[in-house]
């Protein structure tokens, strides 16, 4: 993902795109929106089209753009190769220059710059710990889902892993895919003098979209290189098991694959060769890894546009999840796991749905 | 302008503000469909949900005779999806229900707006399928491929949509619902106006539901792959495969541009070759191996100088993606912004000569073109690159396209095997109707739009000039 130039943009939406519409099969707003072409990937590029037209003021496409879970499926199946998501991004950008942004990006945003995290919460000061391995948390994990972070953290420490935790700030993911990218830049050098002073052997985290903001959206966007190595838990999880032999399954369960991790990071094997590893059996959906669909929580529709997140959570739960008749869920994210939580329970569908380090706890 | 705003106003009394729309930025993303062209812009967008929403629209535009454009997923290759000026599109997309299976009766019940993927993943669960597997098979929509009567790789032996609709609900442009055919293996209803609406590019009426017969999935596939050093060597193939009683499920053709795309869009490592056959031969698992050991045999004879046949899945999966990739690697790797692509189809027995003619024919011109197609059924896609930018290019590029075309019909073939003909073949059906000295039939098919839409307001501009 990267921020175009105009000209970049002007050639993809007019000379590049061809229109064939393979990108909308992939998008889980679309569905939300009973497939109104405006709400879908072939539709974004064309208004994209339309603004560089002047056919329409970039104002009235607001909603369009930053409805956009930024999931890449829609790149994965574009015959063309086409960078759909540097598209949004770059509107998003120009959007948000123009201060043309939804009303609650606006508070997201100060709350950012303010508090050092997306919820506006006073930051907990840390007391320094001792360790050699940066466990890095991420906004959603600290704020939003505590006991996740204390299962990541336990499940680290179980496995004899010398992890310390720091007094974090937000790693800027939300300010970059919102399209504040100088402000980005600003809480990247903080974030980046943050993990110098910590001085870890290594980082590993338990958030895709912090990995994923490290890891890509710093070099791509920002152009910033963190001189650090940056594991996803289940990477790590999964070097620390390897030695395991894979034991009789005793349950069945589905793995979702979050987008930021799969799509964007390229990490599809090692959550599910963990979760073998201590006794699952992971049934596949159909659509998976690099083609899975995206649940709707990203590219900050959780926090901007939730009923669409939630609606397309709904889908996937009936389309894809609840036909192979089984009743728990485990993902790596903790946006799909509230996302997928909270459509269950609105919806009434009787569904467990764990987080990766909570399923592996469970059976260690 | 008074009608306009008068029928705007009807249809959101009688549908609701949540499926009329006229706000300029969604008329405009409903300007366009795969074609690449663009024309008018819509008036309003009508999103039908049912067959009452597909009737209350037609009654107003038939009142106010406003042009009505139907769409489905938006993938015509041809503009037939492309609204006029101030017409109301008229979108399918949310009918998406699969409203029965009934495998004993062989058909399944769709609405216009269901996918042909999302259709076939269904029918797979009980071991069967609607063959016809257009390349847009993840995007389209089932209503689409009637209209358009799309075929795709396994034409050779089960032909095109025409071949397997059973009977369509169809709403007229006057808004009176007609039951066409009826979902039973033989059915003599007269003259047959299920046959006319398909493939009728959305000039007749308006296809609500669909009854489609369904086949049993074939019980074992064995996948050849040939290579050959002569283009015209691979197309003669197909005539020995038709003098020894063999109909591949599919025969596909790909000169050497598209390997090489598809090789550098995939990293397939795919051999070089001036051009390659990739084939199946289904049947009983007891008899598919014979069967695929006598094509490898008649390749070698055609001059393949490599053969290889394969039921390992691997190695199948890998040349069924290197196939479904040539289009895609075609567009992907593209010199050019702009691609013509050419649905032309010929008698199995003139295709060496039709192969000769694309690339004489390109090079006179001097555009790039590139091949591939079914080359079991004749249909062959040469995909002509250009640049819209560029208006002598453009021009050659017309040109090169509109007589690649002549050249199939002089060959006794047509312009068109399973595109439709739109805005873009508008032009060479006259030729084609020309050179058959068929003009005539022109006539007719105008006057049976007639007898359908006498208000014309049924996708207007499309097929005829």
């Amino acid at each position: 993902m990267k921020i175009l130039s105009e000209s970049e943009l002007e050639y993809l939406v007019f000379n590049y795109c061809t229109r064939c519409g393979f990108c909308n099969t992939a998008c889980p707003i679309y569905e939300v929106f009973s497939r109104l072409e405006t709400k879908g990937p072939r539709g974004r590029i064309l208004l994209a089209r339309g603004v560089a037209e002047n056919l329409f003021d970039i104002n009235s496409v607001v909603e369009e753009f930053y409805s956009c879970a930024l999931c890449g499926g829609c790149y994965v199946k574009c015959p063309a190769g086409l960078d759909t998501m540097s598209i949004v991004l770059t509107l998003r950008k120009n959007l948000a220059q123009k201060s043309l942004v939804p009303r609650s990006l606006r508070k997201l945003i100060a709350n950012v710059l303010d508090k050092g995290n997306i919820f506006g919460k006073t930051p907990v000061k840390e007391t320094p710990r001792k360790g050699t391995i940066l466990y890095w948390r991420g906004c959603m994990n600290i704020f939003r889902v505590p006991e996740l972070s204390k299962a990541q953290y336990t499940l680290l420490k179980k496995l004899g892993v010398n992890v310390y935790t720091v007094s974090e700030v937000c790693c800027g993911s939300p300010l970059i895919l919102a399209g504040f990218i100088d402000e980005a830049k600003k809480i990247a050098e903080l974030v980046a003098n943050i993990l110098e002073s910590a001085n870890p052997q290594f980082i590993v985290t338990g958030c895709p979209s912090c990995l994923h903001c490290f890891t890509k959206l710093y070099p791509e966007v920002l152009g910033i290189e963190l001189p650090f190595e940056i594991k996803h838990i289940s990477q790590l999880l999964n070097e620390l098991l390897s030695f395991r032999n894979n034991p009789e399954p005793v349950e069945e369960i589905v793995y979702h694959d979050p987008c930021e991790l799969a799509r964007h990071c390229g990490i599809i094997n090692e959550p599910r060769e963990v979760l073998r590893k201590v006794g699952y059996k992971v049934i596949e959906l159909k659509k998976r890894g690099l083609e899975a669909t995206c649940c709707g929580g990203g590219g900050l529709l959780w926090g901007l546009y939730t009923e669409y997140a939630l609606k397309a959570a709904l889908i996937k739960l009936r389309n894809e999840i609840l036909p192979l008749g089984l009743h728990k869920v485990i993902t790596a994210c903790p946006t799909c796991l509230l996302n997928f939580k909270y459509s269950a329970i609105l919806h009434d569908i009787d569904i467990e749905v764990k987080d990766l380090a909570e399923a592996i706890l469970e059976k260690l | 302008m008074n009608s306009y705003r008068q029928a705007l106003s009807k249809l959101k009394e009688t549908l609701g503000d949540s499926k009329v729309f006229d706000d300029p930025k969604i008329l405009y993303a409903y300007s366009f469909d795969a074609s690449g062209l663009s024309s008018g812009r819509p008036f309003c967008v009508v999103r039908a949900f049912s067959r009452e929403d597909v009737v209350a629209t037609l009654k107003v535009a038939h009142k106010y005779s406003i042009p009505v454009t139907v769409r489905g997923s938006g993938t015509s290759l041809t503009g037939a999806s492309i609204p006029s000026e101030n017409s109301i599109v008229l979108d399918l997309s949310p009918m998406n229900k699969i409203i029965e299976v009934n495998v004993v009766d062989g058909y399944v019940v769709v609405e216009p707006g269901v996918r042909l993927d999302d259709l076939n993943s269904e029918l797979a669960k009980y071991g069967y399928f609607v063959p016809p597997d257009p390349a847009s098979s993840s995007t389209c929509s089932v209503g689409g491929c009637v209209a358009e009567d799309a075929g795709g790789m396994r034409g050779a032996k089960y032909g095109t949509f025409r071949n397997w609709v059973l009977a369509l609900e169809v709403v007229l442009p006057d808004g009176e619902t007609v039951f066409l055919g009826e979902p039973v293996m033989k059915c003599r209803q007269g003259l047959s106006l299920l046959h006319l609406m398909i493939g009728s590019e959305g000039l007749l009426g308006v296809i609500t539901k669909i009854y489609l017969k369904i086949w049993p999935l074939p019980e074992k596939i064995v996948r050849l792959l040939a290579l050959f050093n002569r283009v015209e060597d691979a197309g003669r193939v197909v005539a020995e495969t038709r003098r020894n009683g063999i109909i591949p499920l599919i025969m596909e053709f790909l000169d050497r541009n598209v390997l090489k795309f598809v090789r550098e869009a995939t990293g397939l490592n795919l051999p070089e070759a001036e051009a390659a056959i990739i084939a199946d031969v289904d049947g009983p698992s007891e008899a598919v191996w014979r069967y695929a050991e006598k094509l490898k045999k008649m390749m070698e004879r055609c001059g393949a100088f490599y053969v290889k046949a394969s039921d390992d899945p691997s190695e199948m999966e890998k040349l069924y993606t290197a196939r479904r990739a040539a289009y895609p690697a075609c567009l992907k790797l593209r010199p050019m912004p702009a691609v013509l692509i050419e649905d032309i189809t010929v008698p199995p027995s003139k295709i060496p000569e039709m192969l000769k003619s694309i690339y004489i024919i390109a090079e006179k011109y001097s555009v790039p073109v590139v091949v591939f197609g079914h080359i079991g059924d004749g249909n062959l896609h040469p995909v002509i690159y250009t640049d819209p930018r560029k208006p002598d290019l453009w021009s050659r590029a017309e040109k090169c396209f509109e007589e690649i075309c002549l050249a199939a019909v002089r060959l006794g073939g047509t312009i068109a095997g399973e595109h439709g003909i739109g805005l873009v073949k508008r032009k060479v059906l006259v030729k084609e109707l020309e050179e058959r000295k068929s003009l005539k039939a022109l006539e007719l098919m105008k006057k049976i739009k007639y007898v359908f839409d006498s208000k014309g307001i049924m996708n207007p501009g499309k097929v005829f000039l």
